[in-house]
């Protein structure tokens, strides 16, 4: 709903125009609501100088293109004034938002264009909703008036936001557990969003101090964050490992708990503090290997998913993209999916049925267990010691037949 | 009374912010110089999914990394001098960049700082958190806000290459060197780091020529990470290209990046080591009486469990002779954490501390956007 309010200082009569709007106000027409019932547009409040003397509306805020969050500022230079072209500038016209005690902090940067008795300011960026901004004519320099024009942007009903999903999924992660991924239903405001984090061990009542990489790592449409635990203190021997010891103890419950006042990129807040549980386990140092892991194959001229089962939990953004199916030679194409808890996939083939004769795999070898290991080198790696140990992860089988 | 007073002092301070969009006489002359720089240049609007790391280059070229579409945006800003250096501090600057941009202090993240040594105009890139617009504002010498304008730039945007199936969530730096722009990334999964080599002329679009290295950093002793580069500068030695890049708590390593092929992985020199709890910012390398020095300011983020110095922000001085260590250099120099300085050639900077962003003016002098109890001021300060 668009509504603006005109907080004018009026001191002369110019036009009809002005004198038809003070009657209505003294009359005590509800224009406001005759517009908000009538046209959803703007609506105008003249504040009556202490003088009672009124002028003409030099200002006028005009939404551009239908949205209320996008205008343009109108702003007429009365000819009574006989300026000359040089007297007439943008410094005349300052447009920017007022704070929640009504002070106007400042000029929204912009684009202006300048005539014999008008300026047009253009705002770069779109007005941001719930808040109220002012246009202020100031021509007290060239023997006129100050003017002002208040305008607001009306808050929008938007739904809280829903954290749908924390990964991983499981209860029981490794002490040197390195991230989440936090999934949600709508873009979240991104930029200082750490204060929103904490981590609470149940065992000990206390907060755990600073256990987040406070690098923001966001999914293109805004709804996946990667929270990473300061993998500084998450690996052997690492300064801040020795100093301040790791994040997680094994055996301690924990909760990972999400602010509720976070909220989404259109402003509203979470609502609810989010918190997920787990207990940590004994640190894994060990590489998945994924010639250990079971294998469900399809039948011939099925269908049929393929499954592949990890013996261990997996990276959840990792597993998307955590296997290259192959028949003669040409890739299979399909979707993943994941399986419970993380433990595995389930590769579905887009169209078609699997042919006669073998299927090749690949399994991703950057593909990591929930402390960073992966088949193609351990997190952490001994320098001293024999370089990395590559897990085998091509594999081929004959595909059964019914 | 007050607030009619703040109105008019204001209004009258509009006349100082507006859109700086370079002439068209200062744009022709800026491609024309700029050509051996950038190539297939576009005009219109440039829209950033999310703002991030900028330097400056040659021929007024402001390089700006797009973390949200992970390409490298080099815009023709025209600015091109005469010298005009700040000349007072200009305070609450966040406070008059959320004006600018129609929010709340609040409201306006502030992610990196990159001056024009030509000039002196201070470049800011900013992200409006209410609605993710990236924006950037300029700081003229006599301390003017304004907008540079994105709707009407000449500009050139690189993807930056990715394996498939990978994503790149970060872009921690991005640097003109010689004949190229080097940046640094990290995907969203792995926590391994990618420096990304774009030939020069940066053309528009055109990202088959640049290849992408993974970083193994030494360190610590015993263990090898694969901690992603948080912020780094060209550096050459002997004629060769080296990277010398700052990573979290925070040592400091130097990569060779000349004949290297897409797809390699390189091993890194440890530097020096200069304390954990801390996440490095910015670097530059300046010069003083025939002397290098690798100045850095971090963020010490267990400030309050052990402090340092008076603020969490702080920085450090680095003899750049230190650069010449060789091999893994698993007795790279640590600094005492409990000491102002030392070993010889570190040296804890006064002048850095509360300072969040720091970015280099000239041989003598520096930028820096200091902490103020929560504010934030800009102003000049001497280098050591």
């Amino acid at each position: 709903m668009m509504r603006v309010h005109w907080t004018l200082k009026l001191r002369h009569f110019h036009n009809c125009l002005s004198v038809l709007i003070l009657f209505c106000c003294l009359c005590g027409c509800s224009q406001e609501s005759d517009v908000d019932d009538k046209l959803a547009g703007p609506v105008a409040r003249i504040d009556q100088a202490e003088d009672g003397m009124v002028e003409a509306a030099l200002l006028e805020i005009t939404p551009n293109g239908g949205d209320d969050s996008d205008v343009e500022v109108h702003a007429t230079i009365p000819v009574e004034l006989e300026l000359s072209e040089s007297d007439v500038s943008s410094s005349l016209l300052t447009f920017g938002l007022l704070d929640e005690a009504g002070e106007f902090i400042g000029a929204m940067g912009g684009e202006y264009a300048v005539g014999k008795n008008s300026i047009v300011f253009t705002p770069a960026f779109s007005l941001v909703a719930g808040n109220v901004y002012m246009a202020i004519l100031d021509l007290t320099r060239v023997g006129g008036g100050l003017h002002r024009l208040e305008w607001s942007v009306a808050a929008a009903a938007v739904d809280p936001p829903q954290l749908e999903q924390i990964f991983p999924t499981t209860g029981e992660l490794p002490a040197n557990h390195l991230k989440f991924y936090l999934i949600f239903d709508q873009p979240m405001r991104q930029g200082d969003i750490f204060k929103f984090f904490s981590l609470w061990c149940v065992d000990k009542e206390e907060f755990v101090g600073r256990p987040f990489r406070h690098t923001e790592l966001w999914s293109e449409d805004g709804k996946q964050l990667t929270l990473w635990f300061h993998p500084g203190r998450q690996k052997s021997g690492v300064n801040l490992n020795v100093e301040l010891g790791a994040i997680l103890e094994e055996g301690l419950e924990y909760e990972l708990r999400v602010d509720d006042q976070w909220s989404s990129l259109e402003g509203a807040p979470l609502g609810e503090t989010f918190r997920k549980r787990f207990r940590a386990i004994a640190k894994d140092y060990v590489q998945p290997n994924p010639a250990d892991w079971q294998f469900e194959l399809p039948h011939q001229h099925s269908s049929e998913p393929l499954l592949v089962m990890a013996n261990e939990h997996l990276d959840y953004a990792l597993l998307k993209r955590g296997l290259t199916v192959k028949q003669a030679g040409n890739e299979v194409l399909g979707r993943i999916e994941i399986m419970a808890d993380e433990r595995g996939m389930r590769f579905h083939r887009a169209t078609g049925q699997w042919s006669d004769g073998r299927v090749e795999l690949s399994v991703n070898p950057m593909i990591e267990d929930l402390a960073g290991n992966s088949p193609s080198r351990p997190f952490e790696v001994d320098i001293n010691e024999v370089a990395e140990d590559n897990k085998k992860v091509s594999f081929s089988f004959e595909l059964p037949s019914r | 009374m007050k607030r009619l007073i703040g109105i008019c002092l204001l209004s009258a301070l509009a006349v100082t912010i507006s859109i700086s969009v370079a002439g068209n006489s200062e744009t022709v002359a800026a491609e024309k110089k700029a050509k051996p720089v950038l190539e297939n240049i576009q005009s219109g609007s440039v829209e950033f999914k999310r703002i991030g790391r900028m330097s400056f280059g040659p021929d007024g070229v402001l390089l700006v990394a797009d973390v949200g579409s992970a390409s490298v945006v080099a815009i023709q800003t025209g600015d091109s001098g005469p010298m005009k250096k700040l000349s007072k501090k200009v305070e609450d600057v966040d406070k008059k960049l959320a004006a600018l941009l129609g929010v709340s202090a609040e409201d306006v993240q502030l992610v990196d700082m990159a001056v024009n040594k030509k000039s002196g105009t201070i470049y800011l890139s900013l992200h409006r958190k209410s609605d993710g617009v990236g924006a950037i504002a300029t700081v003229s010498g006599d301390g003017e806000l304004a907008l540079l304008s994105l709707k009407k730039a000449s500009y050139v945007r690189v993807p930056l290459p990715v394996k498939e199936g990978t994503v790149i969530r970060n872009i921690t730096g991005v640097e003109f060197t010689n004949g190229r722009v080097l940046a640094a990334g990290q995907c969203n999964e792995e926590f391994a780091s990618k420096i990304y080599s774009l030939p020069l002329p940066l053309t528009h679009g055109k990202s088959a020529e640049i290849y992408s290295t993974e970083t193994y950093h030494v360190a610590h002793g015993r263990w090898e990470t694969r901690a992603p580069i948080q912020s780094f500068v060209p550096y050459v030695e002997d004629g060769k290209n080296y990277i010398v890049g700052s990573f979290s708590c925070t040592p400091i390593a130097k990569f060779p990046i000349d004949d290297i092929e897409s797809g390699a992985q390189i091993k890194g020199t440890s530097v020096v080591e200069l304390g954990s709890g801390n996440r490095p910012v910015d670097m530059f390398t300046y010069e003083k009486d025939g002397k290098q020095w690798l100045v850095t300011n971090t963020d010490r983020f267990h400030h309050s469990r052990r402090p340092l110095g008076p603020s969490q922000y702080w920085g450090v001085r680095v003899d750049m002779s230190y650069l010449d260590a060789k091999d893994i250099n698993e007795d790279a120099a640590r600094r005492d954490v409990s000491q102002q300085a030392g070993p010889d050639g570190i040296e804890v900077v006064e002048s850095l501390f509360f300072a969040k962003h720091v970015a280099k003016l000239s041989n003598k002098e520096m930028v820096v956007l200091r902490d103020d109890e929560g504010a934030l001021d800009l102003e000049i300060a001497p280098l050591p």
